[in-house]
């Protein structure tokens, strides 16, 4: 696992809170697919040129995203074919042939398995922070990591860019396969992130 | 006794799934749907034993949804079936009127024990 810590504490703090979130949407993507799933890279960067950008720009290979918005940020999952379609089957491993014979099956099974994964590491911050958090429903994207990435900024509801970026791979020995988590996170939402430690002033 | 269902859910996937999670028991599914107006309908027209309800859906949210259902109707027994576990979130489908609430990646069993609950009601 690398770690991308700044120095400042709150980006510390955050840095802690999002390693927590992301420890319980790997628990829970491993019990939908019957897999481990473990938290191989995270790292924060602010701004347009972030160090998501450079990681997601090394593959041309076509991948399935999903989005999620939540009010000042958003979430954006991304598997790589081969995974993708390993969850899809063990997700679904004891539905009838209904699920399989669904048109669009891959997106839209992955857009529902996303939701599930998502929402645990949105716990983990809503109940930190004391607050109620509901989730967009999944919006599924399609193309290379790049469109994918364009495509959701293009979705995050603040005007321009996200003021941060956390990057998350996760990797499963199960089926030596992995997929990328992105959090887009405003000002706002970063400051509350990022001090729920500290009491209210 | 086999309960009669509404499953309120976007996602077609999900829908099937519930749909054959409790099929398996055999209860029935006698509609779906993915919005405030379609439930309100699907519930005025089929008067189910229970309704099932995720949180994140594509127009109005679960909570929305629940709380026109029990003005609707008082008794209605709504399972909140949803990959949000927050407490703040439980607690305010608790003070909602939900009947029964769930956690995504939904256990078949622990459905079934749910919906059990109202086959003896």
């Amino acid at each position: 696992m690398s770690l991308d810590h700044t120095q400042l504490p709150a980006h510390q703090t955050l840095l802690k809170l999002l390693e927590r979130g992301v420890e319980q949407s790997a628990k829970r993507l491993g019990r939908l697919s019957f897999s481990t799933w473990r938290l191989d890279t995270v790292s924060l960067s602010q701004g347009a040129s972030t160090a998501a950008d450079e990681l997601l720009g090394l593959s041309e290979d076509q991948h399935f995203g999903t989005f999620l918005g939540i009010p000042g940020g958003g979430f954006l999952l991304m598997f790589p074919p081969k995974s993708g379609n390993l969850v899809i089957n063990r997700f679904t491993l004891y539905s009838s042939e209904t699920v399989d014979s669904m048109e669009q099956r891959e997106p839209k099974v992955l857009a529902e398995v996303s939701n599930i994964i998502i929402n645990a590491m949105v716990d983990v911050f809503a109940d930190t922070c004391g607050q109620a958090i509901l989730l967009s429903a999944p919006t599924p994207l399609q193309g290379t990591k790049k469109d994918i990435l364009r495509q959701a900024r293009e979705k995050f509801p603040a005007a321009g860019r996200p003021a941060w970026i956390c990057y998350v791979r996760l990797k499963t020995p199960t089926f030596a396969s992995d997929c990328d988590l992105l959090a887009f996170m405003d000002p706002s939402l970063f400051d509350m992130l990022s001090n729920h430690d500290k009491p209210a002033s | 006794m086999p309960l009669r269902l509404l499953v309120v859910d976007d996602s077609p996937v999900s829908r099937v799934l519930i749909t054959e999670m409790v099929r398996d028991a055999g209860h029935e599914v006698v509609a779906e749907a993915e919005n405030l107006a379609q439930t309100l309908d699907a519930y005025k027209t089929h008067k189910p034993d229970v309704v099932t309800l995720d949180l994140s859906l594509a127009q109005e949210d679960g909570i929305t949804i629940l709380k026109a259902l029990r003005q609707f109707d008082g008794q209605a027994k709504v399972v909140v079936i949803s990959g949000n576990s927050q407490q703040r979130v439980i607690d305010i489908i608790n003070a909602s009127g939900a009947s029964g609430y769930l956690t995504k990646p939904v256990d078949q069993d622990d459905l079934l024990r749910t919906l059990a609950r109202f086959t003896t009601a």
